[in-house]
């Protein structure tokens, strides 16, 4: 027997079975944490990116159904002008003027009827491109009432 | 290493979440807003409308008295992400409607 196996054959008396497999499986699992952060950080930056492209389309869906609404009441006070013959507004133009500086286009309206229905456009600003060229359409309508009951509901 | 930074990202998603809803809620209130102008022609009302949601954010009303007029309400609320601070604006215009004094 040779002091170098018995040395040897000491050490592992000294360390228990156990011990020697944990240390393989750390040997085995170095570099693990690397690993995983490739799996988990694209997954979590896709679901920014869906976050906000998400959050994009449901702003300018509220923003053309708001701007649709107004288009709409402007067409309808535009048919209350004309037929009393106070002013000469285009019902048709005062949508359009009102979409217009609402940051949204007419697309369709139905201006010389009542109840008066208008549908808009909104492009989308797509923060990360994936949406890019889609726009968002909202419609909107009004009727006329007494500008009384108008400010009772407001 | 990992857990952190999955929960910073987690975190600055939530973050970027709350500004977007800070967002639609500002732009929301500016079209309520305006159609409180439109309607009424009362500056203190077209306030009050965003005042009851966001008390400290800022209005502007621009003058639009007559009917066939338009009326254009400016809100701008301070938002802070990420300790950043962000004024998110909302812009709203409509037509002063027939009966508004």
């Amino acid at each position: 027997m040779t002091p170098s196996i018995g040395a040897e054959s000491g050490r592992s008396s000294r360390w228990p079975a156990s011990d020697r497999s944990r240390d393989q499986r750390r040997g085995g699992e170095r570099g693990s944490a690397a690993v995983a952060m490739l799996a988990i950080v694209p997954v979590v930056v896709l679901v920014m990116v869906v976050t906000m492209e998400a959050a994009t389309m449901v702003a300018a869906g509220a923003m053309a159904t708001g701007t649709a609404d107004l288009a709409a009441l402007a067409a309808a006070s535009a048919l209350v002008d004309r037929g009393q013959e106070r002013g000469t507004s285009d019902p048709h133009l005062a949508a359009a003027a009102i979409a217009a500086a609402n940051g949204a286009t007419m697309v369709a309206c139905a201006c010389d009827q009542v109840p008066v229905e208008v549908i808009v456009s909104v492009a989308i600003t797509s923060p990360f491109g994936l949406v890019a060229n889609r726009v968002a359409t909202g419609r909107g309508r009004a009727t006329l009432v007494a500008p009384s009951a108008v400010r009772q509901q407001l | 290493m990992l857990l952190p930074l999955v929960a910073l990202l987690l975190v600055a998603t939530l973050q970027l979440v709350g500004l977007a809803r800070d967002v639609i809620v500002v732009q929301d209130l500016a079209r309520q807003s305006v159609r409180v102008a439109a309607a009424s022609g009362n500056d203190g009302a077209t306030r009050a409308v965003v005042a009851q949601r966001l008390p400290l954010a800022a209005v502007e009303v621009a003058p639009g008295r007559q009917p066939g007029d338009t009326v254009r309400v400016v809100v701008r609320h301070d938002a802070t992400v990420a300790g950043v601070r962000v004024v998110v604006t909302g812009r709203a215009a409509a037509l002063v409607e027939p009966g508004a004094s």
